[in-house]
């Protein structure tokens, strides 16, 4: 499992920098990936 | 979350179908994340100037760094939080209320309990966007995953059960079972958002 978040970090990363939307930066789609895995790692809340 | 939509017996939400349940919830959820976002990113833009949210971001993704990397370490560091679950109260509530009220909490994700360092990236960003637009995109993106994966681990459980007999007492453990990887991709992504943003504003 080590290697899967590694690559969706750097890929994330890469995405982020060259996609900002709307010229704001901190809204790339890294930022709605984030929202995307914080609402998904949720679920295994009890 | 799934019990209240799923489950009927005992509660005054027994004469509704699950499906109008679930679209009730679907919205109250999806309504929750648009509110916040678009509150969020209307008092920061209010609030804060351009160079004033800049640098909140790089303070907020310092932290984010730290955290990412100890939490990678192994340790856990307590978040604040209100620490609980879906009250069960609002199942008798009614049955829309209680789902709307459901899917409310979960589309706000501050109501109950938190549980990743990670989710406090989605109302920073959307207050540090500075924008209603924004805001709204990024907490309603939240906001629509969770009530949507819900719904889908409902729609699951009910063509398993159909299928199997497996019920949803039967999937949850297996669900809480993932939580060691969700924290560990969290953790992750937590460090990439918070470098990207270091790198994205040259500090």
């Amino acid at each position: 499992m080590r290697a899967a978040p590694a690559a969706i970090m750097v890929a994330g990363i890469s995405f982020g920098l060259l996609a900002p939307i709307g010229g704001v930066w901190w809204t790339s789609p890294m930022m709605f990936a984030t929202a995307v895995l914080a609402a998904v790692a949720q679920q295994t809340l009890p | 979350m799934v019990f209240v939509i799923a489950s009927s017996g005992g509660h005054r939400n027994q004469t509704k179908s699950w499906r109008s349940k679930s679209v009730v919830f679907g919205v109250g959820g999806v309504a929750a994340g648009i509110a916040c976002g678009g509150v969020l990113g209307w008092l920061g833009g209010w609030a804060l100037a351009a160079d004033e949210r800049v640098g909140l971001a790089v303070i907020a993704a310092s932290v984010a760094v730290v955290l990412g990397v100890v939490e990678l370490a192994g340790r856990r560091v307590p978040l604040p939080q209100w620490n609980r679950e879906t009250p069960q109260e609002w199942m008798d509530r009614g049955a829309f209320t209680g789902a709307f009220l459901n899917g409310a909490a979960l589309g706000s994700g501050f109501a109950t309990r938190i549980g990743f360092w990670l989710w406090y990236a989605v109302p920073v960003a959307a207050l540090l966007s500075g924008s209603v637009v924004l805001g709204v995109a990024l907490y309603g993106t939240y906001a629509a995953v969770r009530v949507g994966v819900t719904l889908l681990l409902l729609v699951s459980n009910r063509w398993r059960t159909a299928r199997s007999g497996m019920s949803l007492g039967a999937i949850t453990p297996k669900i809480l079972a993932l939580r060691p990887v969700a924290r560990t991709i969290s953790a992750w992504q937590l460090l990439g958002v918070a470098t990207t943003t270091l790198i994205a504003s040259n500090v």
